[in-house]
């Protein structure tokens, strides 16, 4: 092959790397830009997890603040019914005592039933446990995007940990809970019993 | 009905939560109850006076179930509190390492009156 056709061999491919590494360049500054509107809107989505919180927390004060006032209540007639069932025995009139009988076994199982509501309302801690995990694996990728928009300013994980000491201190919690989730093994109430008793 | 002199801790990071245990504890005959919202408020407290039992969440900011409980066993003073987790993890390996660390009872969320009530019973037999 004479020079001149190694020449433009030589050409030839350095067009085409220059034309590849061009559309990679290009492909990149759209990436960025992609990952610049998702990093816009990451922190909104993070807001609004938090208001669900927020929100749910409220709410499930209220109606534990409305059990306790039927509770209180139930506190007082429990006290009258006491005294009530005291005298049963003597009450002559048996429509009375059958009467009396019904109030005190529908107090019961309504003081049974408010307890049962109370026990259910802890799906709030429940949820907004879940919420919590979701807000720092939202808060890890919007720092991951960070890092990879501009790395000079990103700063360190733990920097991020830090800025949100206490919501946030579970980041590096959260590559591990990765790590067991591949190899989770839940069990239930009855398993655990069993494990401490043996 | 149980000692009223009996003085539960109840941690847990979520007030909704304290709430709920409180008002529970309080239906089986437990008045005197505490709370803290983390396992670093949980020690100041147990610092301040004697409880007879601590209830606390394992997940929580500053310092967590697991790591409160690992204190309280290594500090001479309080190593032989009564401490009982009521958690959502439900891992085996969580309730192994619990174990290790001296947990006496696990709890899981979601529970009722009934199972705390058993559960205290195991703590307190009388």
């Amino acid at each position: 092959m004479g020079a001149g056709a190694e020449i433009g061999e030589l050409v030839s491919k350095y067009t085409s790397v220059e034309e590849e590494l061009t559309s990679l360049l290009g492909f990149i500054g759209d990436t960025r830009d992609t990952l610049g509107g998702l990093h816009a809107e990451l922190p909104a989505a993070t807001d609004a997890l938090a208001s669900i919180t927020k929100a749910t927390e409220k709410a499930t004060h209220n109606i534990l603040e409305l059990v306790e006032k039927v509770m209180e209540a139930d506190d007082t007639v429990e006290e009258a019914l006491r005294k009530v069932q005291q005298y049963l025995d003597t009450v002559e009139n048996d429509e009375i005592k059958e009467a009396a009988t019904t109030i005190i076994e529908a107090h019961e199982n309504r003081s049974i039933v408010m307890t049962e509501m109370m026990s259910e309302l802890s799906f709030q801690d429940l949820t907004c446990q879940t919420i919590q995990k979701i807000t720092n694996t939202l808060a890890e990728i919007e720092f991951r995007i960070k890092q990879l928009l501009n790395p000079e300013t990103a700063g360190e994980l733990e920097d991020l940990d830090k800025k949100h000491a206490g919501s946030m201190s579970g980041i590096k919690r959260l590559e591990e809970q990765d790590k067991k989730a591949e190899k989770a093994d839940d069990c239930g109430q009855d398993f655990i019993d069993a494990l401490l008793n043996k | 009905m149980p000692d009223k002199n009996i003085r539960i801790l109840s941690v847990d990071d979520f007030s909704t939560m304290r709430r709920i245990v409180k008002n529970l504890l309080k239906q089986l005959g437990y008045y005197n109850v505490d709370e803290a919202e983390n396992g670093e408020a949980a020690l100041e407290r147990l610092r301040e006076k004697k409880y007879d039992l601590v209830i606390s969440d394992w997940n929580m900011p500053v310092k967590t179930g697991i790591e409160l409980l690992r204190e309280v066993r290594n500090d001479p003073d309080l190593a032989d509190t009564p401490f009982v987790m009521v958690t959502a993890e439900a891992e085996k390996e969580n309730v192994v390492e619990a174990m290790s660390a001296g947990v006496n009872n696990y709890i899981l969320k979601p529970f009722t009156a009934k199972i705390l009530e058993e559960k205290l019973r195991s703590v307190f037999p009388d």
